[in-house]
């Protein structure tokens, strides 16, 4: 016997399975420190190598000045400007990442919450039509 | 308005019903018109702008995810630009390697934004892009439609710098680089257009959240207010050229395309909204229910029909009219013999004979060469009888 009410729902956690499921399965597998401190990890080194590549980039620009003025510039007082803003991108970066992914995570383990608690009623659907037909 | 619900259910069940043909063509057209347009204004590799190839490109886009197809075009505009220059292609890879890093490696889903923005800019309807990401998208959808920006107008600056940017002596080597990067750092338009965008999408975000009546609609309202504001304001400070004309078409065309967007989108029927309030163990429920816009073709077909149907007209009862005995007689024998119809005409002849001396022919349709049957007292084809006409009887026409 055919249950609309059960199909549904069936419908409706196989689609959250094939779509979202899997990433917040792979998501929830991990504590949240866990979790979001390797999203901060990579997004340090994504940081770095964006910050790497706009420094390139601004060199590779000024570099005419940079090598005529090389001998009156302060090396050290370059390369701490340097670090400080490289400092100051990267944890304002990583705040926002930090950030992102504590949502993400909170959403990733509500969903979760969600599609047990379905798994759930769907086996209590399945005793209640067991119990029917005995 | 039915008309329109009923366009709308039919599109809806027809993409439903042809899903998997539609996606890739969706995917093949989006693919297709961004290598048609990056072909048009930066095409300067032959072989990546001739037909078969850009063919080639839209056709694997088709089944490939959309992030990829947005990696491949990013990949077709690098190619393009190293034909020109050299070292304007490592300034545009490094700008959509800064973009991937930071951003769309892990908002992958608004990658779109980042690409339908440059072609709304190409299709002249660049307006229409913040508010329509900010009904559709996240705030972060945000820094998607303000990368797009960027994406545009570098891209635009290549195509307008061609002479200036491709001279082959090493010496402009420097200079073309040079170029290149003040062009991206000291766009005011681009940076006043990136800003105005971004505030747009974050206000359309905020308002269409909001628990009010009509949010959609207001956060439309709203959006397209900020957008022309705040592209005047960015526009006034940063003293951008931009056209004011244009951005006002652009934000009455935007209002438009928005709407439609709406109605496919969030179409509710704020007349019958219900609350409801319960309670359990841990909390007090305040439910407000917002029903959708239904369509209700049956019951209004039906209704058209009974309004179309004429009401029973009633009659007044006419006074029964005293038969003469020539059709009670005729009632009579078309009752007891089934061959009513040659009885009725012979006695109608019979009464006409009887009336007139003489029996009118019945008209009948006669084909070439037929012979007619002939009737008693009728005359032959040809021959001609002389008639003498006698008064009618009053009554007798009702055996006609």
């Amino acid at each position: 016997m055919l249950d609309e009410k059960r199909i549904k729902l069936m419908t409706r956690m196989a689609s959250y399975e094939d779509n979202e499921g899997r990433k917040n399965t792979s998501v929830a597998n991990h504590f949240r420190s866990d979790y979001v401190g390797l999203e901060v990890v990579k997004a340090i080194i994504c940081a770095t190598i964006a910050y790497m590549i706009v420094c390139g980039v601004y060199l590779y620009y000024d570099f005419e000045e940079l090598m005529v003025n090389i001998y009156k510039t302060d090396i050290w007082d370059l390369a701490a400007k340097i670090l400080k803003n490289y400092v100051i991108f990267t944890v304002s970066y990583c705040v926002i990442v930090y950030i992102a992914f504590s949502v993400k995570y909170g959403k990733a383990k509500k969903n979760l919450k969600r599609y047990f608690n379905n798994l759930k009623l769907l086996g209590s659907m399945y005793n209640e039509q067991q119990e029917d037909k005995e | 308005m039915n008309s329109l619900m009923s366009i709308k259910l039919a599109l809806k069940k027809f993409a439903g019903r042809n899903e998997a043909l539609l996606i890739p063509i969706f995917k093949f057209l989006v693919a297709f018109m961004a290598l048609s347009r990056i072909n048009s204004t930066i095409g300067y590799m032959a072989r990546l702008k001739s037909a078969p190839v850009t063919l080639i490109i839209a056709l694997a886009a088709s089944f490939l995810p959309l992030n990829l197809t947005i990696v491949i075009l990013g990949f077709v505009v690098i190619a393009h630009v190293y034909a020109l220059s050299m070292e304007c292609a490592l300034v545009v890879f490094a700008l959509f390697l800064v973009l991937y890093l930071l951003y769309f490696r892990f908002a992958s889903k608004d990658a779109v934004g980042g690409v339908l923005t440059p072609l709304s800019f190409v299709f002249k309807i660049p307006y229409v892009m913040p508010v329509s990401m900010g009904l559709t998208g996240t705030p972060s959808s945000m820094v998607s439609v303000g990368c797009g920006v960027v994406i545009y107008e570098v891209l635009h600056f290549i195509a307008g710098h061609k002479e200036e940017l491709s001279s082959g002596e090493e010496a402009d080597k420097l200079g073309q680089f040079k170029t290149l990067i003040d062009a991206i750092i000291v766009n005011r338009e681009m940076m006043a257009l990136a800003v105005s965008f971004a505030v747009t999408v974050l206000v359309v975000y905020i308002i269409r959240r909001l628990p009010i009546k009509y949010a959609w609609f207001m956060a439309i309202a709203a959006g397209e207010l900020s957008l022309l504001i705040v592209t005047l304001m960015a526009a006034t400070v940063l003293n951008a050229d931009i056209s004011f004309g244009s951005l006002f078409i652009g934000v009455i065309v935007s209002t438009i395309v928005n709407l439609i967007l709406q109605y496919f989108l969030f179409d509710l029927n704020y007349n019958r909204i219900e609350k409801v309030q319960f309670e359990d163990d841990e909390y007090y429920y305040y439910v407000k229910a917002v029903p959708k816009n239904e369509f209700v073709a049956e019951e209004r077909s039906e209704k058209k029909r009974a309004v179309r149907r004429p009401a029973p007209q009633v009659r007044a009862k006419q006074p029964v009219r005293p038969r003469p005995a020539e059709r009670e007689e005729y009632v009579e024998r078309r009752t007891a013999n089934p061959d009513h119809e040659q009885q009725a005409l012979r006695t109608a002849a019979a009464i006409r004979g009887a009336n007139a001396g003489q029996a009118q022919p019945r008209p009948t349709l006669q084909r070439p060469g037929e012979r007619t049957l002939q009737r008693p007292g009728e005359a032959r084809p040809g021959e001609t009888r002389t008639v003498q006409r006698t008064p009618q009887r009053p009554g007798s026409d009702n055996l006609r």
